[in-house]
């Protein structure tokens, strides 16, 4: 009797499209840049909730970013991009809460 | 750069300025340099924004106040009411833009104090003066009009740019030009040559040997093998050290024309292209016996050049007199007029021995002077 040969089957690669467009809203995600310089850099900022010399509270898409530290300076502001500066000893994450305005 | 647009340095305070700066976020109003404090904020932001924040302030309760102001159009705000003081130094950039085409300085690159001098009153006989504003055609025809006033200049140049006319200017070679084509070289004087430099032909004499006037030095023509004389060109010089006499009789009462003593003068002013003749120095002009003297002079105004030359003339009467010479002041005359006889002859001689004899005879001064010297006695023969 002939022995059969098992069919090892090929492992399954995940095909990546180069040329394809993103996700949906890729571009509206919250990014944090931490510069080693002490600024940090905010993209796609929903809101600032606080700021104070020693606090500032940002809103990101589903969480709200505590920077706390000494002397912060909001250097810029606008839809893009925020670019904070000063001493920061703390970052702290939260989860957002709706806060009527 | 960023400095000349208009920005204002703004404070926030009380009520709710996180909302505030939400609302320029949204609405993109570039707020920059965010310096929280105990009861707000501080913020630089672009001056044509700051009045768009007054609603949004008011709905959210904060107190916005301008502390301070930078920029080109807050600089030029402060001159509002003083219009005069700003155009003062906008007249004066105009005024130095369109005076480009004015001649504001001469600079004269040229070889000798008394050639520059002499050039600079050619200058201004041509118009061309501090102030004035000459055109190219202008400088070409004062080029050609100073190289005829001026025959001992080989090439001058007038060169106009930025308010500087540049003057430069080289004088002509002394060496002549010997004639193409001479068949012999001759001595022009008697002496003894020195050295003979031949460039064409075949030297007849040597260094050394003494010669006479008329006798050949370099001979152009060969002979051939058959005897035949064979057409060429004689060039080359002879220094040769000649011993000549020059004479001169001089009178010891001379007639000529001195001045009187009498002057007149008058002044006029001339710029672009007119003259202005002043009328209290202004007077008819005289006769043939006076002799007229021209002088210009740029104006100038608390040391800058107008575009106008004051031209002075004067006339000094001159009258015929006879003056009685001493014998010293008659020597004097004939050795300079003997002096002048040689340099004719011989420009290029330079003196060895010299004597001089003087005799009085009859109220004539006879001068002779006896000179040794060295030049070029080559003289070519067609």
């Amino acid at each position: 009797m002939k022995k059969q040969r098992s069919v090892r089957a090929a492992p399954k690669t995940e095909k990546v499209n180069l040329f394809a467009q993103p996700d949906k809203g890729f571009y509206r995600r919250s990014i944090l840049h931490i510069q080693c310089g002490g600024a940090i850099e905010v993209e796609n900022c929903r809101a600032v909730l606080e700021c104070t010399e020693d606090r500032v509270r940002l809103q990101m898409a589903r969480w709200e970013v505590v920077l706390m530290g000494r002397k912060l300076q909001l250097e810029s502001l606008n839809r893009r991009t925020l670019v904070l500066r000063g001493c920061i000893s703390q970052i702290s994450f939260q989860q957002a809460k709706r806060e009527g305005r | 750069m960023a400095g000349l647009f208009a920005a204002v340095q703004f404070t926030a305070r009380g009520g709710r300025v996180e909302c505030l700066l939400d609302w320029c976020v949204a609405q993109g109003v570039p707020v920059q340099r965010i310096c929280p404090n105990a009861e707000g904020f501080t913020a630089w932001l672009p001056a044509r924004y700051y009045r768009r924040l007054h609603c949004p302030a008011r709905r959210y309760g904060v107190q916005i106040r301008v502390n301070r102001k930078r920029g080109l159009w807050f600089f030029l705000a402060r001159w509002r009411a003083r219009w005069g003081l700003l155009a003062g130094p906008l007249a004066f950039l105009l005024v130095l833009h369109l005076a480009g085409g004015i001649i504001w300085s001469v600079q004269y690159n040229v070889p000798g104090p008394m050639l520059k001098k002499r050039l600079e009153a050619q200058l201004f006989s041509q118009n061309l003066q501090p102030g004035a504003a000459p055109t190219q055609a202008d400088l070409q025809a004062a080029e050609q009009a100073l190289l005829k006033q001026c025959p001992e200049l080989g090439w001058i140049t007038l060169n106009f740019a930025d308010g500087r006319l540049t003057v430069e200017c080289d004088r002509s070679r002394d060496t002549p030009i010997q004639p193409a084509g001479a068949k012999r070289i001759a001595a022009g004087e008697s002496g003894r040559l020195l050295a003979l430099n031949v460039q064409s032909g075949i030297a007849v004499k040597r260094a050394g040997q003494t010669v006479t006037a008329g006798e050949t030095l370099i001979e152009g023509e060969k002979l051939d093998r058959d005897g035949r004389a064979v057409p060429g060109e004689a060039a080359g010089s002879a220094m040769a050290l000649v011993q000549k006499q020059f004479r001169c009789d001089q009178s010891l009462t001379v007639a000529a024309e001195f001045p009187t003593g009498r002057l007149r003068r008058s002044e006029a002013v001339e710029g672009l292209g007119q003259r202005l003749d002043l009328p209290w120095y202004t007077k008819q002009e005289p006769d043939s016996r006076w002799q007229k003297k021209t002088t210009r002079e740029p104006l100038s105004l608390f040391g800058f050049a107008l575009p106008a030359v004051s031209v002075r003339t004067l006339w000094v009467e001159y009258a015929r007199q006879e003056i009685r010479l001493t014998q010293e002041q008659a020597a004097a005359l004939a050795a300079w007029a003997c002096r002048r006889q040689l340099r004719q002859e011989h420009p290029d001689a330079e003196l060895r021995t010299e004597e001089k004899e003087r005799r009085l005879n009859n109220d004539v001064l006879q001068y002779v002077w006896t000179v040794q010297f060295e030049a070029d006695i080559a003289v070519p023969e067609a």
